[in-house]
C-alpha cells in the first residue's frame, strides 16, 4: 500500500474524477488484495494487477447506485497555474472511456501494448482511445487557446 | 507540454493519510464479514453434528482427501495410474479453489473447482490452464470418440457457476455443509510426454491474461492397496469393483478393451444411491453420496463411492445395484456417401445384485 498506494489512488482520481470515489476505489482495491493475497512472480505483475483491478472498480462505481455525483476534478487538485486550470477544465469534458489510457501512458508512462494488456482490451483499441483521447484535448487546448 | 502539466497536476493528489490505516482496519473487518456468515456456519455446523454425530468438519475434508487418494489409485485400466499427490487449495477472495486430477495411461485430467459462498448465477467464469513439464507445455485436447484432438496451445474454458443446493452427491456436499452456494466446475485433459515427469508447473490465467494462480503438482504412483477385487462380464465388456481393506470405500472401473466386432468399452459409472453397505449386523447404509466423485473425461475413468462417514460399525459387504456402461462400435450409415461410422452408446445394467463380500 506504501508503494502503490499514490499510484492507485491518481488512476482512480483520473478516471472518476472524485476525491471520495478515488478513496472508496483504493479501499475497494487494497481490500481485494489483501483478500486475494495474490502471488506475483514478479513485482511488474503486481503493480499491472492493482492497475486493473482499480479500473475495474471504477467501472464497478460508475455502475454502482452509491455513486456520489459528479464533481470538478480541480475540487480534489487545485491548479497552481494558468495551464493547470485550463487542462483540469479540459480533462473534466474527457469522456470516461478515454481517461484511464491517457492516465496510463501520460503519468505512468506505458506504451499502448503495456496499456492494452493491463486493460484487456485489443491494442488497436487502446491506440484508438489513446488518440482520440489526445486530439479531444488538443483541440480543446487549441480552442481554448484561440478564445 | 500538455504530458508535463499532466503530470504536474497529478504529482500533487494523493490519498490522505488516515486512508491506508482505515483500509487495513476494514480488511480484517471485512475478511470476517464476507466470510461464510456466522448463522449459516452455525445450521452447516449442526448438520454435520447430527450427521457425524461431532461436528468434526475437518475429519471430513481430510477423509474426502483419503477416500480420492486411495481410490484413484487402484482403477488403473489402461497404462499405470498417477495422482495428483496433494489437490492444491487456495482462495481468490471468498472464493475456493481446488485443483486436483489424476492420470491414467497417457492423458492427465485436472479438475478446477471455484466454489462460493454467494449464489453467482448470473456470472460466468474463464479461466486457462497452463500445464509444463520442465519447461515444455504439455499438449492440451479433447476426445471424440477415441480419437485425441490436440488444440493449438492452451484453451481457455468459460463455465457457468451452479448453484450446490441442487447437487446431492460429491465434494459438493462438503461445502454445501460448510455454507457455499455455488460453484463451477472446469476439467482439462492433457497428453503426457512419454517419460512423465514426478512434478508438473502449472499458471492458472483468468480472461484478461492475468495469473491468478501458479504453482506444483506433484503426481505420484498409486498403490494398489485394494484388499477386494471383483470383476463382472457384460455383452459391452469387463468392469472391476475394488474395495479397500475396511470395506469404506470402492472405485470401480471399465476395461477399455475393444472385442473382435470392434465395439469398445469406453467407461462405467456408478450411481451412488445404487451403492449400499452392508454392516456386520446386517443393517444397510445406502452411499449418502458425500464420498461419491467421477475422474471422467475422454480415457480417463475413475469412480468413487464411500460408505457414510457416521457408520461405526463394520461393513461386511458391498452391493451394487446398477452400473451404466459407455461403449463405441462400428455402425452402418445408410445417407449420402454411406458406410462404417462410429457411434458411441450407452447401456444402463439394474438389478444386478452384485454382491462383494468382505468375509
Amino acid at each position: 500500500m506504501e508503494r502503490y498506494g499514490d499510484m492507485v489512488y491518481r488512476l482512480a482520481l483520473a478516471q472518476t474524477h472524485s476525491g471520495h470515489d478515488a478513496e472508496d476505489v483504493f479501499q475497494e482495491v487494497f481490500l481485494r488484495y489483501l483478500r486475494a493475497a495474490p502471488a506475483f512472480r514478479e513485482e511488474e505483475h503486481r503493480k499491472a494487477w492493482l492497475l486493473r483491478v482499480t479500473v475495474n472498480c471504477c467501472k464497478k462505481l460508475h455502475r454502482s447506485f452509491w455513486r456520489r455525483h459528479t464533481v470538478a476534478l480541480s475540487e480534489t487538485i487545485p491548479a497552481q497555474s494558468r495551464e493547470e486550470g485550463e487542462l483540469l477544465a479540459l480533462l473534466e469534458g474527457l469522456p470516461e472511456k478515454y481517461r484511464a489510457v491517457l492516465h496510463l501512458y501520460y503519468y505512468e508512462g506505458y506504451d499502448t501494448g503495456e496499456i492494452a494488456a493491463i486493460l484487456g482490451r485489443s491494442p488497436n483499441t487502446v491506440r484508438s482511445q489513446l488518440s482520440r483521447g489526445r486530439a479531444l484535448l488538443r483541440d480543446a487546448w487549441k480552442g481554448a487557446e484561440e478564445a | 507540454m500538455t504530458e508535463q502539466i499532466y503530470r504536474d497536476l497529478f504529482d500533487k493528489a494523493r490519498p490522505g493519510p488516515a486512508l491506508a490505516e482505515d483500509t487495513l482496519a476494514a480488511a480484517g473487518a471485512h475478511s470476517a464479514r464476507r466470510r461464510v456468515p456466522v448463522r449459516r456456519l452455525a445450521a452447516a455446523a449442526l448438520c454435520l453434528a447430527v450427521v457425524l454425530g461431532a461436528a468434526n468438519y475437518q475429519a471430513l475434508a481430510a477423509g474426502f482427501q483419503w477416500v480420492v487418494r486411495y481410490f484413484t489409485g487402484v482403477g488403473a485400466a489402461a497404462g499405470p495410474v498417477l495422482v495428483v499427490e496433494q489437490a492444491d487449495e487456495w482462495t481468490e477472495g471468498d472464493w475456493l479453489c481446488q485443483l486436483d486430477g489424476v492420470s491414467q495411461g497417457e492423458y492427465l485430467l485436472l479438475e478446477l473447482y471455484l466454489v462460493s459462498p454467494e449464489e453467482e448465477s448470473l456470472a460466468a467464469v474463464t479461466r486457462e490452464l497452463r500445464v509444463y513439464a520442465g519447461d515444455v507445455p504439455l499438449e492440451q485436447g479433447d476426445t471424440a470418440y477415441s480419437a485425441w484432438l490436440p488444440y493449438d496451445g492452451f484453451a481457455a474454458q468459460g463455465r457457468s457457476w451452479m448453484s450446490l443446493a441442487g447437487l446431492d452427491c460429491g465434494p459438493e456436499l462438503a461445502w454445501k455443509q460448510a455454507g457455499y452456494q455455488s460453484r463451477v466446475h472446469m476439467a482439462f485433459t492433457y497428453r503426457l510426454p512419454e517419460e512423465v515427469p514426478a512434478e508438473l508447473t502449472y499458471q492458472l490465467v483468468d480472461l484478461d491474461g492475468m495469473e491468478t494462480r501458479a504453482g506444483t503438482l506433484a503426481l505420484t504412483p498409486a498403490e494398489a492397496q485394494a484388499a477386494w477385487s471383483d470383476s463382472r462380464g457384460f455383452d459391452q465388456g469387463t468392469v472391476t469393483v475394488l474395495v479397500s481393506e475396511d470395506g469404506r470405500q470402492l472405485s470401480l472401473y471399465a476395461h477399455r478393451l475393444e472385442n473382435e466386432a470392434g465395439l469398445l468399452l469406453t467407461g462405467a459409472s456408478l450411481f451412488h444411491h445404487q451403492v449400499t453397505f452392508v454392516g456386520g449386523s446386517g443393517r444397510r447404509y445406502p452411499d449418502a453420496g458425500e464420498g461419491f466423485r467421477s475422474f471422467t473425461s475422454g480415457q480417463v475413468n475413475v469412480q468413487l463411492a464411500a460408505a457414510p462417514s457416521w457408520v461405526e460399525e463394520p461393513i461386511a459387504a458391498v452391493e451394487i445395484g446398477a452400473v451404466q456402461l459407455f461403449y463405441e462400435y462400428d455402425a452402418r450409415w445408410d445417407g449420402p456417401g454411406g458406410g462404417t461410422v462410429r457411434a458411441r452408446d450407452s447401456v444402463t445394467y439394474g438389478d444386478l445384485d452384485w454382491v462383494i463380500s468382505l468375509e
